[in-house]
């Protein structure tokens, strides 16, 4: 059946309790976004140290494919210089979340690692100043 | 009574398969399907009639002009206009709604004017009277009660000399709380404002008349009432469609031009630019003898009966919150539902792969679901060939929802 393949006992987790979640302390760089059509948000922290992604989390609202396949792709960014990180491609994050997304969901399986390259890309905009308490939108 | 296993025969789409699974479509306020006599209609009218209406004068321009004419005078009785001639043929509820902001809204609405909406509107009925804003034109929204429910006398209070236009929904899309329109209009014409009703929801689910309601317009779409898609009313009372200016501009719509100049066609004609979709014309009227087969009455009486075990049902799961009005009788064929912890296109995932078809995100009318929900919604929309056992298959494939994401644990 379809939905045993995309709601893995995994996925289900990883949307309970999600890993990398959260305001991140001391970022300097952020990213929102959002996909009105299905409500989802999405806030992308990120602490660059030396070119390399020392921190990384986000927090936001999703569906479980959306909020999963965001834990993969911040786990798969940390650690790695922004060049790398930049260079991860959406079919890698796809095969790291381990599920087959149908055409329909592609667009809830990508939003965090979009994010996180808007995050990484932006130099300005993107950066927050000091401690990266920022206030959040409500 | 409407027997909607027999009906069930003359729609072929319902016996697809999904996933293995009888097809349980649940999402008929975005969509209804098509019953055969629709389809035959259509191909008739192409292997028989097909020409360009209102243009040539050979012998199958006269066939085509005949059946686009005979399905107008169909839908004016439909609805009960007095004329054919306040039958506008558009391509849906939304080009119907764009069509009065566009030509009536642009020549009637000033400074200072008040555009009294609903809480309730869809963006086709928002979105259009927003862009008057710019001209100093002020929105002012009618409330909802807390359940759901219109509020009428918060209604009539909004009411005031600036009021020029009341555009409200007759039925929500999201709750399915629908209007008394008599009571609006009259309340509305006591204040001296031209009523707009949006009727995309109620046309299809209930006996309309636009004489015993009162309204100045109407708009709705045929395609979520069993006809094709792309075709669309506006009804308009000739008195107020005659003063209008055109809305689009090109062929039809004229009567003589010169180089420099052009003098309006008649009504209907003068707001039907361009070639007109005879054939989803022709598919209308087909939808409307099916429709009046039925009896409107009788699909409205077995739409409140879905929604009210629907609802029954529903309440059987703590994990499942309803919104809308608690009587079936003020809200039916829809209802939209939120399973705690789980994001709606979730929910619709695991639906579909149970075979039931809803609809998940925000319906087109985002500030209503933010301020109800805080977030999108999940919707089972009903009709004529809906039963209870899919209103049954819809729960088993909640708990299927349920039991994926350990609701509860």
């Amino acid at each position: 059946m379809a939905e045993s393949d995309i709601y893995r006992q995994y996925i289900i987790d990883l949307y309970k309790n999600p890993v990398n979640y959260g305001k991140l302390a001391r970022c300097n760089r952020r990213a929102e976004a959002s996909n009105p059509l299905c409500g989802d948000e999405i806030t992308v922290y990120v602490r660059e140290a030396d070119g390399k992604i020392a921190g990384i989390s986000f927090e936001g609202q999703g569906c479980a494919i959306s909020r999963a396949a965001s834990c993969v792709a911040t786990e798969l960014v940390k650690g790695k210089t922004v060049k790398e990180a930049l260079a991860i491609s959406d079919e890698q994050v796809i095969s790291a979340l381990g599920v087959a997304v149908s055409a329909a969901r592609l667009k809830c399986a990508l939003l965090g690692i979009s994010t996180i390259r808007a995050a990484l890309s932006k130099v300005g905009a993107g950066r927050v100043k000091k401690t990266g308490r920022k206030k959040q939108p409500a | 009574m409407i027997r909607p296993e027999k009906l069930r025969r003359d729609f072929p789409i319902l016996s697809t398969k999904v996933n293995g699974r009888r097809l349980v479509y649940l999402d008929n306020a975005a969509t209804t399907q098509k019953p055969r006599q629709v389809l035959d209609a259509i191909r008739d009218y192409y292997s028989r009639d097909n020409a360009n209406a209102h243009r040539s004068a050979h012998f199958l321009a006269g066939r085509a002009t005949a059946a686009l004419e005979a399905s107008r005078e169909k839908m004016a009785s439909f609805i009960g206009a007095s004329s054919p001639r306040e039958t506008i043929f558009v391509r849906n509820a939304t080009e119907a709604l764009n069509l009065v902001a566009g030509s009536w809204g642009a020549s009637n609405l000033r400074r200072g004017d008040e555009v009294l909406l609903s809480v309730m509107e869809h963006h086709s009925n928002l979105v259009p009277w927003q862009a008057f804003q710019k001209r100093g034109v002020r929105l002012v929204f009618s409330p909802a009660l807390s359940d759901g429910s219109f509020d009428y006398e918060a209604f009539e209070a909004n009411l005031s000399k600036k009021t020029k236009l009341v555009a409200i929904t007759q039925k929500s899309n999201v709750l399915g709380t629908t209007l008394d329109a008599r009571r609006i209009c009259n309340a509305a014409h006591d204040n001296g404002s031209t009523v707009l009703l949006d009727g995309a929801q109620s046309v299809p689910s209930m006996k309309v008349d636009v004489r015993r309601f009162g309204c100045d317009f109407l708009a709705f779409s045929g395609h979520k009432m069993f006809g094709p898609m792309a075709t669309g009313v506006l009804f308009g009372r000739e008195e107020l469609l005659s003063s209008m200016p055109p809305f689009l501009l090109g062929g039809d719509m004229v009567r003589s031009v010169s180089a420099y100049s052009a003098v309006w066609n008649d009504l209907p004609h003068k707001f039907e630019a361009g070639t007109s979709d005879v054939a989803g014309a022709v598919g209308l009227a087909a939808a409307i003898d099916y429709l009046d087969k039925i009896g409107m009455d009788n699909l409205h009486a077995h739409l409140v009966l879905l929604t009210r075990y629907a609802l029954s049902r529903l309440s059987e799961y703590s994990f499942v919150k309803t919104f809308g009005p608690s009587s079936a009788a003020k809200r039916p064929g829809v209802v939209s539902f939120k399973v705690e912890g789980v994001h709606p296109h979730d929910v619709s995932e695991i639906l579909d792969s149970q075979g039931v078809a809803v609809r998940a995100g925000y319906h087109c009318a985002q500030p209503l679901v933010e301020s109800l929900a805080g977030g999108p919604l999940a919707r089972a929309s009903f009709y004529a060939y809906n039963t209870t056992a899919d209103i049954d298959a819809l729960c088993d494939g909640l708990e299927k929802v349920a039991s994926t994401f350990r609701v509860g644990d």
